[in-house]
């Protein structure tokens, strides 16, 4: 390990190259520090900064950094003179001693800057004269320079000053643009913040923050590399490591001090290891709390006092009344101590709950309040720090002499019993709730990973499945449910978020058992549980056991929504619309902002027939959350109206939204065919293709259109997909009805490809779908003038194949009833054939819109 | 431009302020002026511009009085800056200087008064500003540029008593009236009329400004404060898809004060983001609710009851019902409210009072005469600090 000097309380006497590597969290800034330095060199204007912040903050180590940057900046050189008044410059009691303290600074810094005789004569002279001299002489000195003041403790500067000297300092800075400030003091003080003091407004004040968890890890990371010291490097990564520091955080409140002090025992196991260092570390912070209690009126301190007796935060009620103040005194106490930085306030209903901001501060003064028995506050850093079963393990393997030792680990032990509360795990859950508040899942899923690390129980499993579910880790997700269950095969939550990932999987049947499980007894999660079974016996097809499942919470819930609308969709399967109906609208009452459930209504307006009414549904679906089903559902509708152009357009917006859709692909695939453009419809079809090479519809469609544009290929691609769609009657017909509508206009070409067709259908003895398709096609063909060459060509080729024999009739009776306007061809056909005939040539184009929109249940 | 809020800034760097100069050029021509603002609108600012872009003909002289304490020093000063007018006319201060020799028995030698001087600033005051008429310089005024004159006042009054500090301003006044080429201008953080009160309170009876103009400093035009927010835009480099419109939108949500358009763009710098709606509005709030008054607005709160003394809470509950109206309120509506509430303030007192807050810039009068916030910021920052938003 490399023998580095870490100075915890004086970081200005580090060298510059061991300041900048453990340097984090403030290098945009340092950087800003240095560019408005670099900008009162360049002007008249001079920015003038007060950094704020406790201590340990930081302050000195920033200030430490900035002055070896300025003195490291070739350029800066000939313009700046640095004076740094270090953070010992007590007893200046006057402008006159500061502008002394000055001079000194800039003599150590700039050898004999200023002759000494000439500062030893100020001493002779009355102190208005030697003020007058001192100016002069800072002016001379400075020659057009400007000076950079770097002044520590800012606050017990000007104390000493006075309000006099500090007037004087002020008129001076008026009246001589000369000189840039970077000041650090611990809190804001009289001297700047009252508006009648003289600086009130001058500083442009910045309020040091303590770092955040990643900051942390990132400074004991360098912290690690600074030293050499790989296993501690290793150690802060691992998830027991980062569980360590957390603990740490929790105890340091952002304070960087207090984190370098810890990282020199972070990975020490063995209980002596820790004890001196921990003992040695509130010795060395101890004055330092005294000091900061020393600097509260009497009030503050009695409320600070009582905060430290407290292991939690408590309300403003309780603490006037412990403090025999009125609520209004110690609100406005709070106020001011959270606003020094001593508590942090919780927001709580109305009102708020205070705790200290460092809970340091808490065991510092313990000690000195508990003089020798230090039992307390150890046993709480015993718990901090290990597990209860590593406190089990640990106290085993003492030595049967290390009585104190085991005192120890007896009395932590019996505060797990007492308060089985892990305290480090609390602060995970209170930073975990933090990250999912913000949606941060990668650092809620790290934390929740660090609980396992602690404390390797059915709970925290369960609570990192969860988590790696919303992550979209759904296999990780699993694998951590799997390990709940096996340690606590009661778990229900466990069951329960394990079944909900197996069905987000598609696994449903798998789903299904587990949210029996965890039906088997009552659990917050039951109606929840309930309704997703309900969804997933409808997805199932057990449409009458879904329904039973969905009643089950109806029963308890009448105005669940997800009940209500999972009874709907499976009385919709069932065909039972009437009854569906009222239940969708239930739903919508309960929850009107539901595109979903909108989506199913629109559906179920489809299925009625009711298009426009759909629509409207659909559109405020589309208001609410432009879900791609409802825009899926809402382009097929247009399809069936004719509106093309119009689908095309929505069509595009679903693929925005999901790229991946075959379905959709399939369907711009069909409405890009009607609007003719054949490549565009091809490059659709051949994309669904590649997403789900199984897809009938696409496949047919695609053969349909490369007829169009190649036929040999094209016959190709027909031949192929029956083959491998063999039952597929329905995209089969629909196909073979479009390369058939295709023909229409084609004047010498058809009677071949028709003569080519057949002989295809009758390979794969696929005639009767043929058949179909030869129907369908009627209304295409009907009112073409050589519909009758259509007829004789069709009667020839069915000569001897009797699965053409209905089509060939029907062709005729069409012939007969729409070319020679003679009623009796219908008339004459068998009553069921009549009606056939009659919806083909009225309801074409409803069909075909039928094919295009699937009335099943949208999810 | 950086951003420099609250910090010393170059006089190029004072932006949208040339047509209020040019006013106070022109004002000056004929009398001193009391330049009052509320504190961040830039009066040292434009003064020290003033200072150092002096028109012809003018000589001027920049002091921040708030280092004197005791009547002999302001007299001091005023020697020390005629001794340096009088030099570029190859001249002294004669009568002061032997004025000061027949004190000491001996010649002054530098700018520093003998302590014998202590008792007869009065005297050196006069025969300073007397040498300067000597001098005859016809054409050419002399403007004294005192800043934080009222905290010079009070120091006075705290060491040599406030009998003291009331001569200091008889003395000036009847220097003005005595010495036409002469020219003052007064400003400070502290409103002068509160020291004229409190010197009243202990038997003040004059009127020792009455000559001067009162000139107060409003925020800066719309353009001005665009100019200032684009300046400030572009030399830190933020980010903006449309920087006349970011310009704009930092103008009005800082009601085109500058301190807080520096603050803004500061903020934006140290944040890292850019000048998009979203993020100046969160700095804005942000500003508003901070808990560490990054603004300083707390002194709006803090100041009421130094100023207002027994009457605070009369003040208080007037501030409040004006920044819970939606639109201003006229003097009869602000009474009625006031006398709703338990404790009762004569009509008369409201209206000295609410004369008083339009004197320290919380309050301005439309010329319907009706009273609002005169900066929409404070009076949303006031509603927020006196849980005055439901």
């Amino acid at each position: 390990m490399k023998a580095q000097l870490l100075s915890n309380f004086t970081p200005s006497l580090m060298p510059p190259e061991a300041l900048e590597s453990i340097f984090v969290q403030r290098e945009r800034f340092a950087h800003r520090l240095i560019h408005l330095i670099r900008d009162s060199v360049a002007s008249s204007a001079k920015q003038q900064t007060l950094l704020i912040g406790p201590r340990g903050i930081g302050k000195t180590h920033l200030v430490a950094l900035i002055y070896h940057r300025v003195r490291a900046s070739s350029d800066l050189e000939p313009l700046l003179r640095v004076a740094w008044l270090r953070e010992e410059e007590w007893g200046v009691g006057s402008f006159l001693e500061l502008l002394l303290r000055i001079f000194r600074a800039l003599n150590a810094e700039y050898k004999d800057a200023i002759d000494i005789a000439t500062i030893d004569a100020l001493y002779t002279m009355s102190p208005r004269a030697a003020e007058e001299t001192a100016i002069q002489l800072i002016k001379t000195h400075l020659a057009g320079r400007t000076l950079l003041l770097l002044i520590e403790n800012l606050d017990d500067l000007f104390l000493g000053l006075g309000d006099k000297g500090q007037k004087h300092f002020r008129s001076f800075l008026q009246e001589n643009p000369i000189l840039t400030m970077l000041a650090t003091s611990q809190r804001l003080f009289a001297g700047v913040s009252r508006q009648v003091s003289p600086f009130y407004g001058f500083f442009r004040i910045n309020h040091l923050k303590g770092l955040e968890f990643t900051e942390v890890i990132e400074l004991l990371t360098k912290v690690a590399q600074l030293r050499g010291d790989k296993q501690l490097e290793g150690f802060i990564t691992s998830p027991s490591g980062r569980a360590r520091v957390r603990a740490v955080h929790h105890l340091a409140g952002g304070n960087h001090r207090v984190y370098l002090i810890f990282s020199q025992f972070l990975n020490r196991e063995s209980l002596d290891e820790l004890i001196q260092p921990f003992m040695k570390m509130l010795d060395e912070l101890t004055p330092y709390y005294q000091a900061r209690m020393a600097w509260l009126s009497i009030q503050q301190r009695r409320i600070v006092e009582f905060l430290c007796d407290q292991r939690g935060a408590v309300p403003v009620k309780l603490i006037a009344q412990r403090g025999f103040m009125t609520h209004q005194t110690a609100s406005g106490q709070l106020r001011e101590l959270r606003e020094m930085g001593y508590v942090n306030a919780s927001p709580v209903g109305r009102g708020s709950y205070y705790e200290l901001a460092e809970p340091l501060m808490r065991l510092c003064i313990e000690v000195k309040k508990n003089r020798g028995e230090p039992i307390r506050l150890f046993i709480d850093f015993l718990r901090l720090w290990y597990s209860p079963t590593e406190l089990e393990k640990r106290l085993t393997l003492l030595k049967p002499d290390w009585e104190l030792e085991r005192q120890y680990l007896l009395s932590a032990l019996r505060d797990v019993q007492e308060n089985p509360r892990d305290p480090r795990v609390s602060a995970c859950m209170k930073d975990l709730k933090t990250a999912v508040k913000s949606k941060r899942l990668p650092k809620a899923v790290s934390i929740a990973q660090e609980v396992v690390a602690i404390r390797s129980d059915g709970y925290s499993y369960t609570l990192l499945g969860m988590l790696l579910g919303a992550s979209g880790r759904g296999e990780e997700a699993l694998d951590a449910f799997d390990k709940a269950i096996k340690l606590e095969p009661s778990n229900r939550s466990a069951w329960f978020a394990r079944g909900v990932v197996l069905s987000e999987r598609g696994r449903r049947s798998e789903a299904l058992h587990d949210l029996d499980v965890s039906l088997e007894s009552p659990s917050p999660f039951r109606v929840l549980a309930l309704g997703m079974k309900s969804r997933l016996l409808r997805l199932e097809g057990r449409h009458n056991e879904a329904i039973d499942s969905a009643e089950t919470v109806l029963k308890a819930e009448p105005r669940n929504a997800t009940a209500l609308v999972e009874k709907g969709l499976s009385l919709m399967a069932l065909d039972r619309h009437e009854e569906a109906t009222p239940l969708l609208d239930a739903a919508l009452k309960v929850d009107p902002n539901n595109a979903q459930i909108l989506l199913n209504q629109a559906l179920l307006f489809v299925t009625s027939g009711n298009v426009n009414k759909a629509l409207e549904a659909l559109e405020r679906a589309i208001k609410i959350e432009p879900i791609a089903a409802a825009l899926h559902v809402k382009a097929a509708i247009l399809f069936l109206l004719g509106r093309n152009r119009e689908a095309i357009t929505v069509v595009e917006e679903v693929l925005l939204l999901s790229p991946e859709d075959s379905d959709v692909l399939t369907l711009q695939g069909a409405m890009l065919r009607i609007d003719k453009d054949y490549a565009g419809a091809l490059d659709s079809y051949e994309r669904a293709l590649r997403i789900t090479p199984q897809s009938a519809e696409a496949s047919f469609g695609r053969a349909a259109v490369i007829c169009v544009l190649d036929w040999p290929r094209g016959v190709i691609a027909l031949d192929a997909a029956i083959m491998n769609q063999h039952d597929a009657f329905e995209e089969i017909a629909e196909s073979a009805k479009d390369i058939l509508v295709d023909m229409k206009g084609a004047k010498t070409s058809w009677p071949e490809k028709i003569r080519c067709l057949s002989e295809i259908f009758e390979r794969q003895n696929r005639l009767p779908v043929l058949a179909t398709a030869i129907v369908r096609a009627i209304p295409a063909h009907v009112h073409e003038p050589d519909f009758g060459q259509w007829l004789s060509v069709w009667k020839e080729i069915s000569n001897g194949r009797e699965d053409l024999s209905l089509a060939i009739r029907l062709l005729e009776a069409s012939f007969r009833y729409i070319g020679e306007e003679d009623e009796r061809a219908l008339l004459e056909l068998p009553v069921e054939e009549r009606e056939l005939l009659r919806k083909v040539l009225e309801e074409d184009k409803d069909r075909r819109a039928e094919s295009s929109i699937s009335v099943e249940s949208k999810d | 431009m950086k951003a420099n809020p609250g910090g010393l800034l170059a006089p190029d760097q004072v932006v949208g302020r040339d047509d209020l100069i040019k006013d106070l050029w022109r004002i000056l021509d004929r009398q001193s002026v009391v330049l009052t603002a509320e504190r961040r609108m830039g009066k040292t600012s434009i003064i020290r511009k003033m200072q150092a872009e002096l028109p012809s003909k003018k000589i001027a002289y920049f002091r921040d009085l708030e280092r004197v304490h005791r009547p002999v020093e302001f007299a001091e000063i005023v020697f020390c800056d005629v001794e340096h007018a009088l030099t570029t006319l190859q001249r002294g201060a004669a009568r002061a200087r032997r004025f000061l020799s027949r004190l000491s028995g001996a010649e002054l030698s530098g700018f520093k008064f003998p302590d014998v001087a202590d008792a007869h600033w009065k005297v050196l005051l006069t025969e300073t500003v007397a040498d300067l008429a000597d001098a005859q310089m016809v054409d050419l005024a002399v403007v004294f540029f005192w800043d934080e004159l009222p905290w010079a006042l009070q120091n006075i009054a705290a060491t040599s008593g406030e009998r003291t500090a009331m001569e200091i301003l008889d003395t000036l006044r009847s220097l003005r009236q005595m010495h036409p080429n002469l020219r003052m201008v007064f400003t400070g953080s502290v409103g002068l009329h509160h020291v004229i009160s409190e010197l009243r309170a202990k038997g003040y009876g004059n009127t020792p400004v009455n000559d001067m103009y009162p000139f107060d400093v409003p925020p800066l035009s719309l353009d001005g404060a665009m100019d200032l927010a684009t300046r400030l835009l572009k030399g830190e480099a933020i980010k903006s898809d449309n920087l006349p419109q970011t310009a704009r939108l930092v103008a009005d949500s800082c009601n085109n004060v500058p301190f807080y358009i520096q603050h803004v763009v500061d903020q934006l710098k140290i944040r890292g983001v850019p000048g998009t709606s979203r993020n100046i509005h969160a700095i804005i709030d942000g500003a508003l609710s901070d808990p560490q008054d990054i603004w300083d607005l707390r002194h709006f709160r803090q100041r009421v009851d130094t100023y207002y003394g027994k009457n605070a809470s009369g003040v208080l509950n007037l501030l409040d019902i004006i920044a819970a109206g939606e639109s201003a309120l006229s003097i009869g509506e602000i009474t009625n409210r006031a006398n709703s509430s338990e404790e009762l303030i004569e009509e008369e007192l409201i209206r000295t009072l609410l004369e008083l807050l339009e004197c320290d810039h919380y309050l301005v009068r439309t010329t319907n005469g009706m009273l609002h916030f005169r900066l929409p910021l404070i009076k949303q920052w006031w509603r927020l600090n006196r849980g005055l938003l439901l």
